[in-house]
């Protein structure tokens, strides 16, 4: 199978990146803060025709807000193009996309609901933890020993709800979505696909966890409503932890981990495109 | 005047059910992890996203029991299969959906769209209440979901008083429910994958499965027994400093939002939901009195003396801004 390869690009980065791709990812998976206007949408998309590469626009969650400025964002492209593939990570996007037939929809990580924490490859390690002593409630000492886990079980956590066929028809006829994007989880990956259906592979991040705010500092991290702060520009830091076995990038509002995918692992999967992230040097 | 509020909080047994019905909870919320499925599955959260037997009723006679009796009281019950199921589970997953109707339960807290179309088509007379897990945001997901077969919808913890506002005037399609008590998290929970597994901490006595071997000896046995907490419970830290993700324990110090009933109400929210499915169940129904009590107080100033005291008098521990759900009374969230 021929694999597109996609790099996603910070579209507010100037100059243009010169990249060798088959297609371009812009917007932003996460936040709705982050999304470009319909005019710099607009021309990150004629810029990238220009260099001859394919155009997906990435939209995250959204409020009622949200929703109305992706719509426009989408028509102003739509206005100068015949088709447009939009990665959605929002049902109330997909519901809306139904009045767009020039829009081809995708499903994106934030609704792929895969099981990525790394912490699960442990339950396929053949290595025995050490045995240790706990107390019960009701006071009785007890040794604690790992359980093998069913193979039923690590074929579950290396699946996903996606690969349900009633699922993908459900999507294919009821919402023209053919396509779903996916990560790369450190227990590895298995994907079932019926006539008609494809999926994206994430080669270097799995997307862990999503805010609605950024924490404005280290300290200040609570729960928080709407963001106030109108759109930064997506400060990455890298948060560690000696209780979690990879450091985790936090980018704006989101969490991911690397991943490492093979090349004898894609050839495994339904997978006809390879998504990277655009790295400025 | 908007009707009051209805008070929904989870059980995980028949003495749980009769105990946070008497306590004044108006609809009850559980979980199952039958004996086949946790063999297979382990007690992660793969039936439901909560992990461990002592969140789940395991027992079929007892989640008939539960039925039953929150119907002989004229409460709702809901089971929870609120995971987004893989090949594997979903023709099980199905079957259970279908067997708590059988069994008497009136409604399901499910995420997994399949499985709300499914069940829709199929003709389930169950309240199909699309779960928190769902992450509804905009008023055009709850139409996307009611096209599918939801009849209400739990809205996410992360939304603010006008949001939802907003959001049900332009949606009125649906019931909606939202927490008011416990488990408030930075993370959206419909978008966190880290890992909800059972952790038996180092030192500490704790709740968890036991069996007793022939040699007289007890040994608990866990698919992961290194599982270090849920992603919000873990010490992280950067270059610049420590993350304090202000994690509170429930049992003293609850986030809440007991004294905004009155104006959840008014903007359309009809169902007040506790969180902790898996709590002691002496908490839980401290929290639904506490709930019910603060319902009748109503709204204004005093009332909101009042229900502080209320707090302090059931948690032990005065509130603050930082416990308050969707921001203090009179605040901008």
């Amino acid at each position: 199978m021929t694999v597109e390869r996609a790099i996603y690009v910070a579209w507010w980065a100037m100059p243009r990146p010169v990249i060798e791709a088959n297609r371009i990812y812009f917007g932003h998976e996460t936040c709705e803060h982050l999304l470009p206007s319909p005019r710099a949408a607009a021309e990150l998309v004629a810029w990238a025709e220009s260099a001859g590469m394919a155009v997906t626009l990435v939209t995250p969650f959204l409020g009622d807000g949200g929703v109305k400025l992706a719509l426009k964002i989408i028509e102003r492209i739509l206005a100068s193009c015949s088709a447009l593939e939009v990665v959605f990570g929002d049902w109330g996007l997909l519901h809306e996309l139904r009045r767009y037939p020039q829009v081809q929809p995708v499903l994106g990580r934030l609704l792929a609901v895969q099981p990525v924490d790394p912490r699960l490859a442990r339950i396929f390690s053949e290595n025995e933890p050490a045995t240790r002593r706990a107390e019960h409630l009701d006071g009785t000492p007890c040794t604690i020993v790992r359980e093998p886990a069913s193979p039923l079980l690590k074929a579950h956590l290396q699946s996903a709800w996606l690969c349900r066929p009633d699922v993908q028809r459900l999507l294919q006829t009821s919402f023209r979505v053919e396509r779903a994007e996916v990560s790369f989880p450190a227990q590895g990956l298995r994907l079932e696909a019926i006539e008609g259906w494809a999926f994206s592979l994430h080669a270097d991040e799995a997307l862990l966890s999503v805010m609605r705010t950024c924490p404005h500092s280290v300290a200040q991290f609570r729960t928080g409503g709407p963001c106030t702060l109108g759109g930064c520009e997506e400060r990455e830091t890298i948060w560690h932890s000696d209780q979690f076995p990879a450091p985790v990038l936090r980018r704006g509002n989101a969490l991911y981990v690397q991943t490492r995918v093979t090349e004898a692992a894609v050839r495994s999967l339904p997978v006809d495109r390879l998504v990277w992230r655009h790295r400025q040097h | 005047m908007p009707a009051d509020i209805r008070i929904l909080a989870p059980v995980a047994s028949f003495a749980d059910a009769q105990l946070i019905i008497a306590a004044g909870a108006d609809l009850v919320y559980c979980g199952y992890l039958p004996t086949g499925w946790g063999a297979q599955m382990g007690e992660l959260e793969s039936i439901s996203r909560r992990q461990g037997r002592p969140a789940h009723i395991t027992d079929e006679g007892e989640l008939a029991a539960v039925a039953e009796f929150a119907r002989s009281r004229g409460c709702e019950a809901l089971l929870t299969l609120n995971g987004h199921y893989t090949p594997l589970q979903a023709a099980q997953v199905l079957h259970l959906a279908e067997r708590w109707e059988q069994l008497g339960g009136t409604g399901l807290m499910v995420a997994d769209i399949g499985l709300i179309a499914t069940l829709h088509e199929r003709g389930s007379t169950l309240t199909l209440c699309a779960s928190i897990l769902t992450g509804v945001f905009n008023s055009a997901t709850v139409h996307f979901l009611a096209g599918l077969g939801a009849t209400r919808v739990v809205l996410p913890r992360e939304l603010s008083l006008e949001e939802v506002c907003l959001l049900t005037s332009s949606a009125p399609v649906v019931e909606y429910e939202m927490i008011v008590l416990h488990q408030r998290c930075p993370f959206i929970d419909g978008f966190c994958r880290f890992y909800h597994g059972s952790r038996i901490p180092d030192g500490l006595p704790a709740a968890f499965p036991y069996t007793i071997t022939k040699e007289g000896n007890a040994v608990a046995a866990l698919i992961d027994p290194d599982y270090e907490g849920h992603g919000c419970q873990l010490n992280w830290h950067t270059d610049e400093g420590d993350v304090g993700l202000q994690f509170r324990p429930d049992e003293c110090e609850p986030p809440c939002a007991a004294c905004r009933l009155s104006e959840l109400a008014a903007a359309g929210v009809s169902i007040a939901k506790v969180a902790g499915r898996g709590y002691p169940p002496d908490l839980i129904a401290r929290s639904v009195a506490f709930l019910a009590q603060a319902r009748a107080f109503g709204h204004g100033h005093d009332a909101a003396a009042m229900i502080r005291d209320l707090y302090r008098e059931t948690f032990g521990t005065a509130c603050s801004e930082h416990d308050c759900y969707y921001g203090a009374p009179g605040g901008t969230r």
